[in-house]
């Protein structure tokens, strides 16, 4: 079996002596893409803060592609090709698309051949560049943060909550865009989801948090997978 | 109480022997460090005890040297115009410290904001003292002047007695209830607000006060050294104060009296040898302290550092305050009307209208982003929304800051632990009732009055048997229950709870549940509370308020909203299908 | 009337020269360099000494910029970078710094006032009024050291890292930017533009250890005004620079030179985000 992209083992993690992540343990491989459902503040979104190191476990290990990342500050891992797409607050309003989409890369020598990408996934944003992030639809913003975090061609991306309050045209093409991402391109995701649909869309499998800790998982293909879900998040 | 009066005697009659050990340059040196001596105190008080990191007590210290040097200068020495110089020496004093009190401190000032207006402070009366021709001696300053008939014996003594009395009264003082309302202004302003305390106006007095101490040292330097110049009042002698501060140990007292003793005598024997070296060093000390020992050189030197530290040992009894009648449930305990915000252009909330009554435990639920925290702003800070009203208890909160919203029987509990990280949780509670009764100036009460609400937390998550822990060290779950029993501590009729369950366990979880009812049925408190956990909000709840995007869309009973299909549709994502 | 016009707009370049590497320290890091006045005076030292070894005035700039830039890089590495976290720790760790460098160069060059010659002497005839050639050469170094400023910042991929950095440090993280070698950067660069406004206003004035500190000030309120944007630091240093210049010919100079920290201080309190957006 090949290396998984992600592993974490045993994590716990947390704000100050609060637990909010607790004892969690779970794999994603190359091009596969780990759905992780829960409500909200059940400790999804403190788990990818956690993998990209904007907090430091409690407990537990944090592995990318083999390598212990444990004591790497949050800009080695975004430069060795984990790319994080957060859900509140995650685009420089005030910048320009191109500018924002040039922060997604190392070198701006290589816009181009990014840019190219953009166009294939989000042919709009290409004839927009100029325009101000900030004045983009909900939707479109949306759009242009998986964008950036696909600039890096990133063997690991984490997207927290895309489809919030997005209607349901975005986020159908978002569901094709990660998916390719994952088959085409072989990139492993973390997808942190309240929106069932979607995860199931997109997912090869699905992790579901309650108080932090793993209460449900398996394949997304399994004909039980959506009333489980649905068990576990009931309303 | 009777140790500090032996060790105050003690220091006293060493002062007096030493008077006669002493050469006399020594003595007039010593006379001088005493006075800075006292002026670095209240920078500690203000900086060790309270976080306002102030350059301005040079400031006081100047207007009442100057005050004592014009008063004699104009009018000679007899003993009406001491008495009167020493009476404008406070007077002017303190009058700048509310200027600046008031330019500094107001609801939602910064920290930096207070600091640089300390800095403006001592520049504008230097140059102030600068312009001032004859009558202030411009840039030498004044000279010559006559002053009260005293061996220089005797003002060292007097500077001497000034300084044991200062530190005595400090000591007394941070070790009292009083005292430790300073720390919790220090480690949690905005809690301070929310419980009720008006944190601006505690911090102009202490300030004045602290200026007219500074201004009676001022006034004895003036008498005992018979120059004044416009550097006492400068912003470079401010800093020194907070490096000898820094030094000697922010937060102790005794550190920073003792700091500015040695820098300043060693100073003087050292600047005629090695003038530039010496301050050299003293930069170069300060620097290696600030980095690697923040709590200063002499407690980082004396192991005893429990000795030094302040700090009160006894642990009060727990009482029961006499129980007031439960509010009627028939008048209106929250009521909003057309309530929006929005920051610029973009529109956080709108139109939100609902109105709560005693005995009710309304749940506002919603996604990320639905305006849930912001509409709990708005509830208790008149100035967080852009339109509507909001009444409490029938009172209009119009544009008024916290403190006041409280006082209409207002009670909030933020959503991260909000406690004082370094006082116990008898302090963390004493504070709490420091609305009610304002705490003594002098000693620490031996014991604690809270209501029933209060201490029914405390009994029921044991943190009754931990009075005398450090705040800082409790659990996540304690923190949060010592939140709510400080709350509690203002026997609110309305109480605002933004996700009292984050981070706890389930068990914890199940155990506030049954608080906030018993709250809500026995006590007939009005309870409105944020909340992710749906599971949480069905249990507990009569009556939930949705919101989404910044809209109320629903408003109903448990059972109304968890077959609301609207409500599926918003806040699960998972009808989409 | 047009003598006084050309005052202010010669006080306001020299306010705006002086402030500029303070005010890009504080976007970047949030802490206010107390050490700045020290920078100044290191500044003026090293035009002094260029004028000592007997080269051109003009070597005396890059000189200062350098001596600047090399000591607040060390600075940044040794005092600055372990208080990050702790603002108002490192609000006086930068005071002490900037007493041990008035200290070393008193140690180097004693306590007396020096004189430094200017580049460009005389006057020249401006719509009939005779005004110092100087004077208005600060004016042209503003522009440049502003116009400078604004290309870095907008034109190239490092000032668009530290734009991403001062709106939103954690998410610039998160794309792979390194923003301590950012902080590195500005502090170094903010220190070398502190020393180059001091050989640029010593031929106005002398040279002595002390003689940042009153520069210090001025500049720290008017950074304090201007939030973090360059073009607010223009307008606050043309209009309170402005208010300083009527006051001080109006009234007396002591008051003038009260006006910056006065008026800045109330604007404060009034509109705390001053003359920022």
């Amino acid at each position: 079996m090949s290396t998984p992209t992600l592993e974490i083992a045993g994590l716990t993690s947390g704000y100050g002596a609060a637990q909010v992540v607790r004892d969690v343990s779970l794999q994603v491989g190359p091009g596969e893409v780990l759905a992780l459902l829960g409500k909200n503040g059940m400790g999804k979104s403190t788990l990818l803060r956690t993998v990209m190191g904007y907090l430091k476990p409690q407990s537990g290990r944090i592995r990318v592609s083999g390598t212990d990342i444990a004591g790497a500050p949050v800009h080695h891992r975004a430069r060795h090709r984990v790319a994080y797409a957060p859900q509140e607050r995650a685009l420089f309003q005030d910048l320009s698309v191109r500018d924002n989409l040039r922060l997604g890369l190392a070198h701006d020598r290589e816009l181009p051949a990014a840019l190219d990408r953009v166009r294939a996934a989000f042919p709009f944003l290409v004839d927009r560049l100029s325009q101000q992030a900030g004045t983009l639809s909900g939707g479109e913003q949306k759009m242009l943060l998986v964008a950036r975090a696909l600039m890096t061609a990133p063997s690991l991306l984490l997207v927290d909550e895309v489809t919030e309050g997005l209607q349901p045209s975005v986020v159908d093409r978002l569901a094709t865009v990660l998916r390719q991402a994952a088959v085409q391109d072989g990139r492993a995701t973390l997808l942190v989801e309240q929106h069932v649909r979607f995860a199931l869309q997109v997912a090869d499998r699905y992790v579901v948090l309650k108080l932090g800790a793993i209460v449900a998982t398996g394949s997304t293909h399994d004909s039980d997978a959506r009333s489980v879900i649905e068990e576990q998040l009931r309303v | 109480m009777t140790r500090i009066a032996l060790a105050a005697v003690l220091c006293v009659a060493a002062i007096i022997a030493s008077a006669f050990l002493f050469d006399t340059y020594t003595v007039n040196i010593l006379t001088r460090s005493f006075l800075f001596a006292a002026v670095a105190l209240t920078v500690d008080l203000l900086w060790g005890y309270t976080g306002f990191l102030t350059f301005g007590q040079s400031a006081f210290f100047g207007v009442g040297a100057y005050a004592a040097a014009l008063c004699f200068n104009e009018f000679g020495a007899s003993p009406e115009i001491v008495a009167l110089s020493l009476a404008c020496a406070i007077g002017a004093a303190g009058l700048l410290a509310a200027v600046q009190g008031w330019l500094s401190f107001y609801h939602g000032s910064t920290p930096l904001y207070a600091s640089v207006v300390s800095l403006v402070v001592p520049v504008v009366v230097t140059q102030l003292l600068f312009s001032g021709g004859t009558f202030t001696g411009s840039s030498s300053g004044l000279t010559g002047y006559d002053v009260p008939d005293l061996a220089i014996e005797s003002w060292f003594m007097l500077a001497g007695m000034f300084l044991v009395a200062v530190t005595t009264a400090g000591f007394i003082f941070v070790r009292s209830d009083a005292g430790r309302v300073l720390v919790a202004l220090r480690d949690n302003e905005a809690r301070c607000a929310y419980l009720g305390l008006r944190t601006a106006g505690l911090r102009i007095v202490l300030l004045v006060v602290t200026a007219g101490v500074a201004a009676v040292a001022g006034w004895i330097y003036a008498g005992s050294s018979g120059v004044v110049a416009p550097e006492l009042a400068g912003f470079v002698f401010g800093t020194e104060l907070v490096i000898w501060v820094a030094l000697g140990g922010r937060g102790t007292l005794l550190g920073p009296v003792f700091g500015t003793l040695l820098i300043d005598l060693t100073s003087s024997y050292l600047s005629g040898s090695l003038p530039f070296l010496w301050k050299l060093l003293l930069g170069v000390a300060f620097i290696v302290v600030i980095v690697a020992l923040p709590q200063g050189l002499i407690p980082a030197m004396t192991a005893r550092l429990r000795l030094l530290r302040p700090r009160r040992a006894t642990i009060p009894v727990l009482a029961a305050t006499p129980a007031r009648t439960a509010p009627s449930a028939d008048h209106v305990a929250i009521a909003l009307q057309d309530v929006a915000r929005s920051f610029g252009t973009l529109s956080v909330l709108q139109g939100i209208t609902f109105s709560a009554r005693p005995g009710e435990l309304v749940s506002l639920v919603g996604p990320n982003g639905a305006g849930k925290t912001t509409l709990m702003r708005c509830l208790s800070d008149g100035s967080e929304r852009s339109a509507g009203t909001v009444a409490i208890n029938g009172h209009d909160i119009a544009k008024l800051p916290p403190h006041r919203c409280v006082g209409f029987g207002l009670g909030r509990k933020f959503q991260t632990a909000n406690v004082f990280d370094t006082l116990s949780v008898a302090e963390c509670l004493a504070v709490a009732r420091a609305r009610r009764s304002f705490p003594s100036p002098l000693r620490s009460a031996g014991s604690l009055a809270l209501p029933d609400a209060a201490l029914a937390i405390l009994r029921a998550t044991g943190l009754d048997r931990a009075l005398g822990t450090q705040a800082s060290l409790l659990s996540h779950g304690q923190k949060q229950a010592l939140e709510l029993a400080m709350v509690l501590a203002l026997e609110p009729s309305v109480v605002l709870l933004d996700e009292p369950t984050a981070g706890l366990t389930l068990q914890e979880r199940r155990h506030i549940g049954g608080v906030l009812t018993e709250l809500a049925t026995t006590h007939g408190l009005c309870l409105l509370l944020v909340e992710h956990d749906l599971d949480f909000v069905r249990e507990i709840s009569s009556r939930v308020v949705v919101l989404h995007q910044g809209r109320l869309v629903l408003d109903g009973t448990v059972a109304e909203v968890v077959s609301s299909e609207l409500v599926r549709t918003i806040y699960a994502g998972a009808s989409h299908a | 009337m047009l003598s006084l016009s050309l005052d202010i707009l010669t006080t306001a370049a020299i306010l705006f020269t002086v402030a500029t590497g303070l005010l890009i320290v504080f976007g970047v890091m949030k802490i206010v360099n107390f050490a700045h006045g020290a920078f100044i005076t290191l500044g003026a030292y090293a035009g002094l000494v260029a004028s000592q070894l007997g080269l051109s005035p003009w070597f005396g700039l890059p000189l200062a910029f350098i001596a600047g830039a090399a000591c607040g890089a060390l600075v940044e590495r040794f005092v600055v970078r372990p208080l990050y976290g702790r603002p108002l720790d490192a609000i006086l760790a930068t005071w002490g710094l900037g007493i041990i460098i008035g200290e070393l160069l008193t140690l180097g060059f004693g306590r007396e006032v020096q004189f430094v010659g200017s580049p460009l002497s005389g006057t020249i005839d401006v719509l009939g009024e005779a005004y110092s050639v100087y004077r208005l050469f600060l004016v042209l170094a503003a522009l440049i050291v502003g116009g400078g400023f604004a290309w870095l910042l907008g034109a190239t991929r490092l000032g668009l890292a530290t734009r991403a950095v001062i709106m939103n440090e954690d998410l610039a993280r998160g794309l792979g930017i390194n923003a301590g070698w950012v902080r590195f950067i500005t502090f170094s660069l903010g220190s070398g533009l502190a020393g180059l406004a001091g050989a640029l206003i010593t031929p106005l004035s002398s040279v002595d250890p002390n003689m940042g500190v009153p520069w210090l000030l001025n500049a720290f309120m008017l950074v304090m005004v201007s939030g973090a944007s360059l073009g607010a630091l223009l307008a606050a240093s043309l209009v309170l620079g402005g208010a300083q210049v009527i006051i001080s010919s109006m009234f007396s100079p002591i008051l003038g030179g009260l006006t910056i920290v006065v008026l800045a201080a109330l604007l404060l309190r009034i509109r705390p985000k001053g003359f920022a957006r």
